[in-house]
């Protein structure tokens, strides 16, 4: 923002209609660093569970670009600004919570922005700096990490709550039980249908299998069929498995929390100890962190992936998981159809034993 | 004995102190001079040594010779640096008068705490303390911003709430822009001169438009804290990545 527009702010303010200079602005805003900063930094904070960084997903997914005053142009570009800083990891990434599979550009504690003495600075650099006192430089230190712990415990009591909520889902869909339910009873239907065909002699029919004659309707039945409930039963296969791998960490840490949530929450204070006791280390020995953004985090420990508890509800967003929900519901009309027709011209034709 | 300024032969420290304020340059060296400073020590031996006190000192010209002249002739009116002004209010208004810019002999009256001085001296403090501690609290200001107190003095003393601008008056922000907006030619230096304005941080406090301005002031600071933010860590993360030098597996 200009000169020019700071001077139509305060006319504006002032009691002038300065609408008819917002209009490029909204161009501006639109093209500028701040902006195109944010929207590449805000793509990278979604993977992150950390408070701060769905703070900033969130506001950014909240603004709104469209300013009508000169005033509105300030705030809006103001809030960019605020947030393109707030959305480099150095900022939002909680050394408690960050995902151990992490491979981004932080590579160190160090590297993460503490506020001391008034001031925002690399956590590095703080250490490094003689005009700060030792003390201030631990009070920092403290202040900052029981933001972190406090960022950790929520994320562990939102995994309880999602646990306990996944908990009581069954019971209150019962139309999507019942669906499950038909869903396994019809693979079992159609299979067991499919072994009769060959297994139960019926001579007018299985001479179709050695001299296939397209006039008749048995012929596609012993072909058609047979294909049909093959291809239906690898895609069922095939999605049954990969729902079930994807619910086996979500399965074992509800189980967990269900019994286990005090240990979660005295692991992660300890840990919290323990990551004060290293950075005073740091800070007594003037040493720089290095390499060691992931060596605190508990997200992903020894009891509990909790990124999975909170994640679980996304991965059924994934677009592996839609594909194969698309074609198993697509199968299961097609071997559906398949199946009442097959069954309807086997039935009639064991009934009055004719080749239909 | 006498003491001789311009063709002027004083014999009183009291008519000698209320010349003192037309030549600062002068009167500075004269006082660190013993011509002069016999003069006073034999008329008061007490107000020589106060003087001489305050030599080593490092004050301005004016700064030093106005707290000299107070030390001859505590009573008189407020002079320094070839102005004089009879009243405070005229002080407050001639302070003014030089907005948006500041007169640098004036702004001595903020950062050297002058007006408290004087205020004490004069024994005004006494019989107005409300005013005396308003001034004081302007004057602590002068030490975070010293031009912003200028302003604030100026109009606290003035009693206006209007705003002057380079010779003319404006009854409000409104009329201000206005004629800004039709007369200037440089709206973008204008408006970054103006959103960082002592004058318009120190009228807020006196204007009718108070709400109006602390919103604006609010939003340019907020606005330009995080921008500068932004860009300097932005900068320090380009330098950190031009300088950063891979580990080496050897």
């Amino acid at each position: 923002m200009d000169g020019k527009m700071k001077f139509y702010l305060l006319a504006e303010l002032s009691g002038w209609n300065c609408q008819g200079y917002v209009k490029d602005e909204r161009k501006k805003i639109q093209e500028s660093e701040s902006l195109s900063i944010l929207r590449e930094n805000v793509r990278k904070a979604k993977g992150h569970l950390s408070g701060r960084a769905r703070e900033v997903v969130r506001s950014y997914e909240a603004l709104s670009i469209d300013p009508k005053t000169v005033y509105q142009a300030f705030l809006i570009e103001n809030a960019i600004d605020y947030l393109a800083l707030h959305s480099f990891p150095e900022y939002y990434i909680n050394p408690l919570a960050i995902d151990p599979d992490y491979e981004g550009e932080i590579t160190s504690i160090g590297d993460l922005v503490f506020e001391c003495a008034g001031e925002e600075k690399p956590l590095n650099d703080i250490i490094l700096d003689e005009n700060i006192g030792d003390k201030v430089k631990k009070e920092a230190v403290s202040v900052q990490l029981d933001y972190y712990l406090s960022d950790m415990e929520h994320i562990v009591s939102r995994s309880i709550d999602r646990v306990k909520k996944e908990a009581f889902e069954p019971k209150r869909d019962i139309i999507s039980a019942i669906l499950r339910f038909l869903e396994v009873l019809f693979f079992i239907l159609a299979n067991v249908f499919l072994a009769v065909l060959f297994i139960i002699p019926f001579e007018a029919f299985h001479a179709f299998l050695f001299q296939p004659d397209p006039t008749f309707l048995m012929t596609y039945v012993l072909y058609g069929y047979p294909v049909v409930i093959f291809v239906f039963d690898i895609v069922y296969v095939l999605f049954q498995s990969y729902r079930t791998r994807l619910r086996e960490s979500f399965e074992y840490a509800r189980r967990f929390l269900a019994k286990n949530a005090d240990t979660i929450y005295e692991t992660i204070r300890q840990t919290r100890v323990d990551l004060y006791d290293y950075i005073c280390g740091a800070i007594n020995n003037r040493m720089v962190l290095l390499g060691d953004i992931k060596d605190f985090s508990r997200l992903k420990d020894a009891y509990i992936d909790l990124r999975s508890v909170l994640f679980f509800g996304n991965q059924k967003k994934k677009r592996t998981y839609r594909l194969l929900k698309a074609l198993l519901i697509t199968m299961t009309t097609i071997a559906l159809i398949a199946y009442v027709f097959s069954f309807v011209v086997y039935l009639l034709g064991s009934l009055f034993e004719v080749a239909l | 004995m006498t003491y001789e300024y311009k063709t002027t032969a004083y014999d009183s420290l009291f008519k000698l102190a209320k010349v003192m304020f037309l030549d600062s340059e002068y009167f500075s060296r004269e006082l660190r001079k013993d011509r002069l400073l016999s003069f006073i020590a034999e008329k008061e031996a007490d107000k020589a040594e106060r003087i001489r006190k305050l030599s080593p000192l490092s004050y301005p010209d004016d700064v030093f010779v106005f707290l000299a002249s107070y030390v001859l002739n505590p009573y008189m009116s407020f002079r320094i640096g070839r102005h004089v002004f009879s009243s405070y209010k005229e002080m407050g208004e001639s302070m003014l008068s030089y907005s948006p810019n500041v007169n640098n002999v004036l702004l001595h009256i903020v950062s050297y705490q002058l007006l408290s001085r004087h205020m004490l001296s004069t024994l005004y403090a006494k019989d107005h303390p409300k005013m005396f501690q308003q001034v004081l609290k302007i004057e602590k200001e002068a030490e975070r911003n010293r031009e912003k107190a200028y302003f604030s003095l100026a109009y606290f003393l003035s009693g206006k709430k209007s705003i002057l601008y380079k010779g003319v008056e404006y009854k409000n922000i409104y009329n201000l822009t206005h004629y800004l907006m039709q007369q200037e030619k440089d709206l973008d230096a204008l408006g970054s001169y103006l959103s960082t304005s002592p004058l318009i941080e120190a009228y807020k406090d006196y204007s009718d438009d108070r709400i109006e301005l602390d919103v604006y002031l609010h939003v340019i600071e907020n606005y330009d804290r995080d921008r500068r933010k932004l860009e300097e860590f932005l900068a320090r993360k380009r330098e950190r990545e031009r300088n950063f030098i891979p580990f080496s597996n050897t």
